[in-house]
């Protein structure tokens, strides 16, 4: 049975969320894996999202984290502010899970712009944006990034959210609680060194090799043997969790490819000229 | 313009035809308050056919409204914590075009800052501490807009520690969905909250469009749903699918089909004078919208996205029994009779 690499990526993510935790789901992928985590390893697990619906059961694709019809209620209504101040000021929040465009060494994020952020070329482009994903990542005991398009870079055009700063101890002389645990992205999964706080490739995945994602990444990459650990792989998902995942679509975005060629089917007669630039 | 919307004999019912054209003015400050959820897009076209000009678009999120302001020329500058973008950085959208030609400013924050600066602006205080994060990124570095007003970092009077502060923010007028509201403005909304309640109470005016509009006893029943209100709104207008192709809990879903097809029919400059051309400039009013939806793609699209019922319980509210029944009251303290007596024999003024 064939199975596409972002699906082995949303699984591995869903089994970083512990049982019982307090997670934080951002838009995408994390959501899958939220309520793949839910459904199976940590049923007690408290997903929520920055929109104010604390305790979802989703049972469908949310489409934003805003969605109010892909779970049937949940827990606890409020409203943006208090999820920030009540939940995530107070620390509350034992692990968020963020998609991510841009990454460097250190865990730090950029999802606001490619290129000068002043826009003077064509090759430049403004992204989301924060989003809640600045607090999030500053702010969590532990943060989980997802990585299906995104880019590792020496230095990022933009700061958009903090990860461990210039490494060390330098995001802990700040006054953030926490910080990146792990980087999961379509070819293996990296976490960061106790000490120094730089990534590292921690395991694998199938038909995978460390040249190849050597190559991903612009400086010297480190790997799990540099610092003593043995490099792991990363197992072929069993299929009932695959089933699980496409129920969900998650690859339907409005931008993907799958989306595309839905809506063509749907609402048919209408797509074709609309692409001319 | 003064409004007196704190009087309820003021007719507030009204056509986003004439609400736009009421309240909103060029050059303004304008919040869409919701977030995500029941984005107020019929009052979005609104503004577009009406060719409201400079106006600044403040928001948490933008999903297609501020491409769609853009597109209709609305804007000269967009102050926003996440402008949402498909498909990544492939395709060219309607604020890549206005950034490359500097048509537009812009400024970033996150979400949470963002809406520290309503709720302090609907609190009545002229700052509010937020979260230190911010701190660490370019976001707190790069400023356009805002300039120094942006952030700025105290000493908090207590523990003596460093403390990020951001501005109150009062927008001129603030556009908002919501499920239902009465005739007075009471608007009861649900679902997830987002950032509505504050950035429509941080505005200096209010209109609502809403599902239904219902009878007040039935707003009265459940005062915990109202989110806005009615003193503070300036108008009310009834439009069914306000918030289409957002989604809008107890109603529809997201038309994620509709949203697609968007994002594919406005990738270049002139596809996208045609999609406002077809859908929101060439359309009189939300009715027409949908029949023109129906039109091009036929009743099933629409029935589908129709949620499943999942009813909220109902509460008992309750109110006193009558108290003063004498043949009970005596057995406490004084009859009815007994206290009119006293308050005679105890008053200070004479008839």
């Amino acid at each position: 049975m064939k199975y596409m690499r972002v699906e082995l990526l949303t699984l591995v993510t869903s089994k970083e969320i512990i049982n019982g935790e307090i997670c934080v789901i951002g838009q995408g992928v994390p959501m899958v894996a939220g309520a793949l985590a839910k459904k199976t390893h940590a049923p007690n697990a408290i997903i929520l999202t920055e929109a104010g619906m604390i305790d979802i059961d989703a049972f469908q694709n949310l489409e934003d984290v805003g969605d109010p019809g892909s779970t049937a209620g949940y827990s606890y209504s409020i409203d943006l502010f208090d999820v920030f101040t009540t939940i995530v000021n107070r620390g509350f929040v034992d692990v968020s899970i963020l998609g991510i465009a841009q990454i460097d060494k250190f865990g730090n994020i950029n999802s606001t712009v490619v290129g000068d952020y002043f826009i003077t070329s064509r090759k430049h482009f403004k992204l989301s944006g924060c989003g809640g994903a600045t607090e999030f990542a500053g702010h969590s005991k532990r943060v989980i990034l997802t990585m299906v398009g995104g880019k590792f870079i020496e230095k990022l055009d933009y700061i958009t959210s903090p990860g461990w700063l210039t490494g060390g101890d330098s995001r802990k002389k700040a006054g953030l609680q926490g910080g990146p645990t792990a980087l999961v992205s379509k070819y293996g999964v990296f976490r960061f060194d106790d000490d120094t706080k730089e990534i590292y490739l921690d395991s694998i995945f199938p038909r995978t090799t460390v040249e190849e994602i050597r190559e991903l990444v612009p400086w010297d990459l480190k790997i799990a043997e540099d610092f003593g650990k043995t490099l792991k792989k990363v197992e072929n998902p069993r299929i009932e969790d695959l089933e699980f995942i496409r129920e969900f679509e998650p690859f339907l975005g409005i931008g993907g490819n799958a989306g595309r060629i839905l809506q063509a089917q749907v609402l048919p007669g209408y797509y074709e000229g609309g692409r001319t630039i | 313009m003064v409004i007196k919307t704190m009087s309820k004999e003021i007719n507030k019912v009204m056509s986003v035809k004439e609400a736009v054209s009421k309240f909103v003015e060029n050059g303004e400050m304008l919040v869409t308050a919701n977030f995500l959820h029941g984005i107020p897009y019929a009052l979005v076209h609104e503004i577009i056919r009406h060719e409201k000009k400079n106006l600044t678009f403040v928001s948490c999120s933008s999903v297609e409204e501020g491409d769609l302001l853009l597109s209709g020329g609305c804007l000269s500058k967009i102050i926003i914590s996440y402008y949402h973008r498909a498909g990544g950085i492939r395709y060219k959208r309607e604020l890549d075009r206005v950034l490359l030609k500097k048509n537009v400013e812009f400024e970033d924050y996150s979400n949470f800052t963002m809406a520290s600066m309503f709720m302090a602006g609907a609190l009545g205080y002229s700052f509010m501490p937020v979260m230190k994060a911010i701190k660490e990124t370019d976001v707190f570095n790069i400023r356009t807009i805002k300039g120094e007003d942006k952030f700025k970092i105290i000493k908090c009077p207590f523990t003596g520690k460093e403390t990020v502060v951001v501005p109150a923010l009062n927008p001129d007028i603030a556009i908002v969905h919501v499920q239902r509201a009465d005739k007075y403005g009471n608007a009861q909304f649900w679902g997830s909250l987002g950032t509505l309640k504050w950035s429509a109470l941080a505005s200096k005016k209010i209109i609502v469009s809403c599902e239904e509009i219902v009878d007040h006893e039935i707003i009265k029943h459940s005062p915990f749903l109202t989110i806005i209100p009615g003193f503070r709104v300036s108008a009310v207008c009834e439009e069914p699918w306000g918030a289409h192709p957002s989604p809008l809990a107890g109603y529809y879903n997201t038309d994620i089909n509709f949203r697609s097809l968007y994002f594919g029919q406005t990738l270049s400059n002139i596809a996208n004078k045609k999609w406002i051309e077809e859908w929101v400039s060439g359309r009189k009013n939300r009715k027409d919208y949908l029949d023109h939806y129906i039109k091009r793609f036929g009743q099933e699209p629409l029935d589908i996205l129709k949620v499943h019922e999942y009813l909220s319980d109902q509460v008992n509210m309750g109110y006193k029994q009558k108290y003063w029944q004498d043949d009970f009251c005596h057995k406490i303290a004084q009859t009815r009779e007994q206290y009119k007596e006293k308050t005679l024999e105890y008053g200070e003024l004479d008839l």
